[in-house]
């Protein structure tokens, strides 16, 4: 019920408006934003490209980091809503554990707009904007495929298994690289995203197959955690495939030490979002669907130096 | 009368009641599904189920109850030409794509165009898992996928009638474009001999481009032409 009032409120204030400008009238009006791990880049422009966004509509912002957890999450969840703020925008800390969370926003009239990850229910959040993990990680392979000359032997660094994402990034590499019949999986192993794991996971898988000739693997901190072990190693010709899309994986692209990565659009996500949700309490409505998916892009040698802040300039 | 018996003389009805409740209620189900048109499937046919044993989506059938009724036709009757296409994306890419494209609501990817042409081979990678033609349009280079490998979505992202939104998840709709990415090859490829696709010689084709740089094509029919 608070949900129509609030965009009764909103279509209200809109017509008294009358000819006010379709932008920076968010009158002051608080948008909180809660990212995961601020140790990771990728986090932290999740927060600056959507406070950037909310302070340009002329809201006020209130960052905070779930670190992950989902318990920490409540809480901010909670100082949201003390706060009175008047939309969220979350970057969730686990599909099962945050719809709850969510839920509990909606109950206190704060529509919720979802970047990055989904949760597993639908008609909870206004919107849930991600990027189309599956297409990019087809991207990935794709150009792996190529430079390996459609053969060779090559090993797979898969993210954290409980995380989604994982598994769907797998599911596109595996969906390009098994068409290819001579090329050949000599080990798969999880790093669980994680650039030390890679660098140690790696070291051993070299040991075993001293004679591998791709690594392709589900991020970019565990490219750049195998790509470390094989320049370590001597290994400097094996070609190596990320995803993200970091400031970290384009210097090593640039480099030489990384063959590609996979550029994940998560600024102009967080934009989107923003804009959505600015739409929403003007209008009661995005226009778009709750699910949207948004594509990523290849990067490589050709194009990387364009790239800064996950934002690729034309 | 023991108030016990009171209490069971009352639930009587109370259960006739819900008895015909029940009743009621299946036979307006059976109405529904009779009037949806849902078809009762045998054990033997039913789909395979994941691990939390929900079905498992099965994007074969799922082409198939559009390939001939729906995509052919949209191929046969609908496709533009390609160099009209491509000068009216060099002129402003959106207009082109409102006037002669496609694309899915859902995402913000590029345009998506039903084309059909004819050209000459530049370049021919006939050999290769992803088999590709580079030929001339007017100008400009096209890409031409001649499978069996395919890369993109954009014979799935080119079709009105499929959308994210028939689907549960981001694997699903990628398991559409693979089936139609594979159909489409397979009619490409039938009865040709690529062997004869060489630089120089002339190509007649249909399938379904994305607006990417450069354009890549599809192919869903392909035939040599005549010097």
């Amino acid at each position: 019920m608070k949900l129509f009032h609030l965009a009764g409120a909103a279509a209200i204030a809109l017509s008294v408006a009358g000819a006010a400008p379709a932008h920076a009238d968010g009158g002051g009006k608080l948008i909180a934003i809660i990212t995961a791990s601020l140790n990771n880049p990728f986090f932290v422009q999740v927060a600056t490209a959507s406070e950037a966004e909310a302070k340009k509509l002329g809201y006020t912002t209130l960052v905070l980091s779930n670190d992950d957890d989902a318990a920490k999450q409540d809480q901010e969840i909670d100082s949201v809503i003390a706060r009175k703020a008047v939309a969220l925008i979350l970057d969730n800390a686990g599909s099962d554990a945050s719809i709850a969370a969510v839920e509990k926003a909606k109950a206190a009239g704060i529509p919720a707009f979802l970047v990055d990850r989904e949760i597993n229910k639908t008609g909870v959040a206004v919107a849930q904007i991600v990027s189309n993990n599956y297409q990019g990680a087809t991207l990935g392979a794709q150009e792996f495929v190529k430079a390996l000359g459609e053969k060779g032997r090559f090993v797979e660094l898969v993210g954290r298994e409980a995380d989604v994402n994982a598994g769907v990034r797998s599911k596109g590499y595996h969906d390009v690289l098994d068409q290819y019949p001579d090329l050949k999986i000599l080990d798969r192993q999880s790093a669980n995203w994680v650039q030390t794991e890679a660098y140690t996971k790696m070291e051993s898988i070299l040991q075993a197959h001293p004679d591998l000739e791709g690594v392709i693997a589900g991020n970019d901190t565990m490219a750049l955690g195998a790509s470390a072990a094989l320049q370590a190693a001597g290994k400097t010709k094996v070609y190596v495939v990320g995803l993200d899309g970091s400031n970290d994986a384009r210097d090593a692209v640039l480099a030489g030490k990384m063959q590609a990565t996979v550029l994940q659009p998560i600024a102009q996500i967080a934009t989107m979002a923003v804009d959505e949700a600015d739409q929403y309490l003007r209008t009661g409505s995005t226009g778009k669907p709750e699910k949207q998916l948004v594509d990523c892009a290849l990067i490589t040698k050709d194009n990387a130096a364009k790239l800064n802040n996950f934002v690729l300039s034309k | 009368m023991s108030a016990t018996d009171s209490a069971i003389e009352r639930s009587r009805p109370a259960r006739r009641l819900r008895l015909a409740l029940l009743i009621g209620a299946a036979a307006v189900v059976g109405a529904l599904l009779l009037a949806r048109g849902i078809t009762v499937v045998p054990d033997s046919e039913v789909a395979n189920t994941d691990l939390a044993g929900n079905p498992t989506f099965e994007a074969k059938t799922y082409v198939d109850s559009l390939w001939a009724s729906q995509v052919l036709p949209l191929v046969q009757d609908k496709a533009a030409d390609i160099a009209t296409v491509l000068d009216a994306l060099g002129k402003d890419a959106d207009a082109a794509g409102a006037k002669y494209g496609h694309r899915p609501k859902s995402g913000d990817g590029p345009w998506n165009f039903v084309v059909h042409g004819e050209a000459m081979i530049k370049t021919a990678e006939t050999q290769l898992r992803h088999a590709t033609l580079t030929v001339d349009v007017g100008g400009h280079d096209v890409v031409l996928q001649i499978g069996p490998v395919i890369f993109g979505t954009a014979l799935r992202d080119a079709l009105p009638f499929v959308s994210f939104d028939q689907v549960v998840n981001q694997i699903q709709f990628a398991q559409v474009s693979r089936e139609l990415n594979d159909r489409a090859t397979a009619a490409a490829r039938a009865g040709l001999d690529v062997v004869k696709l060489v630089p120089g010689s002339r190509v007649g084709f249909a399938g379904a481009m994305s607006a990417g740089q450069p354009p890549q094509v599809t192919v869903l029919q392909l035939h040599p032409l005549a010097p």
